[in-house]
């Protein structure tokens, strides 16, 4: 009892962290907690075999996310982690893992059977140590993107961005390319009138209605993402949709920054259901004829289809959508989908 | 000979400007060359002459003179047979340019004279003297000096010219300027010396002694019926500074409080403006008609005159032609110089009286019946779709919502305002006011206003003739979501708006900062108009059925 009190506990706490920080800390930072998270509830529940380890994990993921709904990354985490546990098991079997391709006929019931009752205590070193392997590449993941922005931005590039003040995956990006000696302009779409003043040096910000008439001089649009999805499709902060419209008319690639925690396996059926609609927009003055009668939808996500993306700039390489659903077999395992 | 002893006395400084004149002259007779003027002008000595004679009085004989001179002699066979080289070529191109300056010039000129009714061939004279001004080097010639008696007498004729020429500028620009209360200041600088106003063209002195500079404050529009915006006739005048009140004197108050309303971002929109146009004009015309009376002017020549009136105040508007009025403001001030034109009434009173009704009857037509007519044409149309976007604010857009509204219980509209606060309230205000539910979202939430709407309604500044849309910035943004959607796009236009050009790039007047966004046609679905709801490329039949096209 005392683990299951001290899980709750842990959950509570994260929970908590998660809600207490307004803006939202860094995707990154999320997903690390995550991963501490779950390595200190494996370590508490010390599940005997792989089934139960499978059941706990998704539980306990499933929990957390319906808490926070906006959060995907919880559930990726989870489900990687459960993918990391496959592997180590069967690197200790020595077996290969069946083919995807097989997978369809599930004719190894028995590497099931055997699955699920291997035993934990033998890959529990392994497991923590590739837990661990798991958040270093999480922190190292700004940094691979960045690296990424020489071989996308050159010289005399004019530079569309969304959300530069709220990402610092976006940040590193654009400073790496600076400090490279790139030479190109910057032009940041901002959401409020605030963030006017405190554009960094290199970049000049517009509003989000003015991205159309500089749409033209335009030659790159560079978007974050908030999650991606296997048929390519991906959020993005809201208005990122009009952006990437108008740059496919005007045929400028755009280009999603997406680390890999951020590849969620399932197909997002209805993303209204992300949406933390926080704050209300019409002014102080028409507050007081217009309760009841006005609603203001702030909406957090747009969602792109995937013939509006250019590439995908993952930390390991550029990846163009149609390949999302290929390289999301390296970080999750099938058979976690379908039983999820 | 009293010339003389001058002439041996300033030899030596007179060298360099003998060589300068030496030059200009050369220019002058290729100049004369590419004018094809005939060589057989008898009375006057060769121009080769002349310029001995101006090292002996340079006071009182102008350069002006000897370009004319040299211009008008020409009878030098052995210059005008030199082979052309290119220099000449380039002298020609320079000649071609300034001709066409000239030319420009020329026409400003013509047309502010044609009430005086001069003729074409004195102003000849002084533009070409502001040709020979801009011509490059050449290679200095030999010149053969000759009895300075006859050059004395010469010059003195051509003084006598140049004088009456220049009165004769001067009564022309005097004759505008009656109607205004200004500083009048002439278009002609006069200058005695060589000393003044020299300027420098590849390291040769080149004294230009009229200089045509048309005062600031005071330019003339051309009048050309098709083009409110003057910068293509004349080279960009600097703007004229507001603070200085001596230069509004003229301009009447209604217009100045227009001025300064758009200033301080006080309209919102096109229609507003076009409505208090119409209105300051109306105050223009009636105090205008009152002062007429006053004088006891002639009332045949009052659609006239009021054209000329006109004219600065407008100038004054636009900021001196430097930016264009507001599209559908330049269609509604177009067609009421066009009826100006053709006022012809028995007394000022009468004439007034005629105005002042075509002008209450715009308002009219324009604004309040076209305003129905739309909205009973798109009302029919919002029944089917029960779901309506709107993207900022139009008053004709309002008006259609408003009326749908009483008539539809179940409508739902969405407002999408391009930033937070911005024009977009108002439909929420005039919606709420009348106790209706409204969606209100900012442009960050357009894709998903399109996603739930049915159909989105545009209000905008003008159609062109290709039948692109110019409205609001932010407006193309919307348009692109709603087509990703498949969700139609209406865009409300009255007839007044569609204009005769293709896509203009340029900031407007009036209007303050707002800035315009074009719409492709390809993107709209339908516009409406007071006559019928049309496709968006039949754009040139609403201006062929309206006469707003181009007579010019």
């Amino acid at each position: 009892m005392d683990s299951n009190t001290d899980i709750e506990d842990l959950k509570r706490e994260f929970i908590f962290t998660l809600r207490r920080k307004f803006p939202r800390d860094s995707s990154s930072s999320i997903a690390i907690m995550t991963v501490n998270l779950i390595r200190k509830i494996i370590f508490r529940e010390n599940p005997r075999t792989m089934a139960d380890l499978q059941r706990s994990l998704t539980s306990h993921c499933k929990r957390l996310h319906a808490s926070e709904r906006s959060e995907l990354i919880i559930i990726n985490i989870g489900l990687m982690i459960s993918k990391l546990a496959r592997d180590e098991v069967l690197q200790k079997r020595g077996g290969r893992e069946p083919e995807p391709l097989y997978s369809l006929w599930r004719d190894d019931d028995e590497t099931m059977e055997r699955l699920k009752n291997a035993d934990m205590k033998k890959i529990r070193k392994d497991l923590q140590a590739s837990i661990k392997e798991l958040s270093t590449e999480i922190e190292s993941s700004r940094e691979c993107i960045a690296s990424q922005s020489t071989e996308l931005l050159f010289n005399n590039d004019i530079v569309m961005v969304h959300s530069l003040a709220t990402s610092k995956t976006m940040h590193s990006f654009l400073t790496h390319a600076v400090k490279s000696g790139r030479k190109h302009r910057v032009i940041d779409v901002v959401d409020e009138e605030e963030h006017l003043e405190t554009a960094p040096d290199f970049v000049t910000p517009i509003e989000l209605f003015e991205v159309a008439s500089r749409m033209p001089e335009t030659s790159k649009v560079v978007l974050v993402a908030a999650a991606y999805f296997p048929d390519g499709s991906c959020l993005v902060p809201a208005g990122g949709h009009q952006i990437a419209l108008l740059a496919k008319r005007h045929c400028v690639p755009v280009y999603v920054l997406a680390p890999f925690y951020k590849l969620c396996p399932f197909f997002m059926t209805d993303p209204a259901s992300l949406h933390s609609f926080r704050s209300n927009t019409l002014p102080f003055d028409m507050s007081a004829n217009s309760a009841g009668h006005v609603d203001c939808l702030h909406p957090a996500f747009d969602a792109l289809q995937s013939d509006l993306v250019t590439l995908f700039v993952s930390n390991t390489s550029c990846i163009i959508p149609s390949h999302v659903n290929r390289l999301k077999e390296d970080y999750y395992h099938s058979q976690d989908i379908a039983d999820f | 000979m009293s010339g003389n002893p001058n002439i041996t006395e300033k030899k030596h400084p007179a060298d360099k400007i003998k060589e300068t004149f030496e030059k200009l002259k050369e220019e002058l007779k290729t100049l004369g060359m590419i004018l094809g003027v005939n060589n057989d002008s008898t009375t006057q000595p060769p121009a080769s002459s002349t310029h001995s004679k101006e090292s002996t009085k340079p006071d009182d004989k102008n350069p002006y003179h000897v370009c004319l001179q040299l211009f008008f002699s020409g009878s030098n066979s052995e210059i005008f047979q030199k082979d052309v080289t290119a220099d000449d070529k380039k002298a020609r191109k320079a000649a071609k340019a300034a001709e066409k300056k000239a030319r420009a010039e020329k026409s400003v000129a013509n047309k502010a004279a044609a009430a005086a009714g001069s003729t074409q061939q004195p102003q000849k004279k002084p533009e070409q003297a502001g040709k020979n001004q801009e011509k490059p080097k050449q290679e200095p010639k030999q010149v053969v000096p000759d009895s300075t008696e006859k050059l004395i007498e010469e010059n003195r004729q051509l003084t006598k010219t140049t004088e009456q020429l220049a009165a004769q500028m001067e009564s022309l620009v005097v004759v505008e300027e009656t109607k205004t209360n200004g500083d009048l200041k002439s278009a002609i600088k006069k200058t005695t010396g060589v000393e003044k106003n020299v300027r420098h063209v590849h390291n040769v002195i080149m004294p230009s002694a009229v200089t045509f500079d048309l005062p600031k404050n005071q330019v003339k529009i051309v009048a050309s019926d098709s083009d409110e915006g003057v910068a293509s006739e004349i080279e960009s005048t600097a703007i004229s500074q507001l603070d200085d009140a001596t230069c509004l004197a003229h301009i009447h108050p209604a217009f100045l409080t227009l001025l300064a309303q758009s200033e301080l971002e006080k309209i919102p929109d096109v229609e507003t403006v076009c409505i208090k146009f119409i209105k300051a004009f109306k105050e223009f015309l009636r105090d205008w008609t009152a002062e007429r009376e006053k004088n006891q002017t002639e009332a045949s020549s009052f659609g006239h005159d009021l054209d000329l009136a006109i004219r600065p105040q407008l100038a004054h508007l636009t900021q001196n032609g430097h930016w264009p009025l507001p599209f559908a403001l330049g269609n509604t001030v177009r067609l009421l110089k066009r009826t100006i034109k053709r006022v012809d009434d028995q007394t000022n009173a009468e004439c007034g009286e005629t105005l002042q009704n075509y002008l209450e009857d715009t308002l009219s037509i324009n604004f309040s019946s076209a305003y129905k007519a739309i909205s009973q044409l798109l009302v029919r149309k919002i029944r089917q779709f029960k779901k309506v976007v709107v993207f900022d604010w139009c008053p004709v857009v309002n008006h259609v919502l408003l009326d749908a509204r009483e008539q539809i219980e179940d409508m739902q509209l969405t407002v999408i305002d391009a930033n937070s606060s911005g024009r977009g309230t108002r439909h929420v205000k005039s919606f709420v006011d009348r106790g209706y539910n409204v969606k209100y979202v900012t442009m960050k939430g357009a894709s998903w206003a399109s996603r739930d709407g049915a159909v989105l309604i545009l209000g905008c500044s003008a159609i062109f003739a290709n039948g692109a849309v110019a409205a609001q910035k932010g407006a193309l943004a919307s348009v692109l979501t709603a087509n990703h959607y498949n969700i139609p796009v209406i865009v409300v236009a009255e007839h007044f708006k569609f204009i005769d050009k293709g896509q203009v790039f340029q900031r407007v007047a009036l209007l303050g900062r707002q800035n315009i966004e074009f719409i492709q046609s390809d993107l709209v679905t339908a516009v409406v108009t007071d006559l019928r709801i049309l496709g968006p490329t039949s754009a040139p039949a609403v201006l062929k059925a309206k006469a707003l096209t181009d007579m010019a």
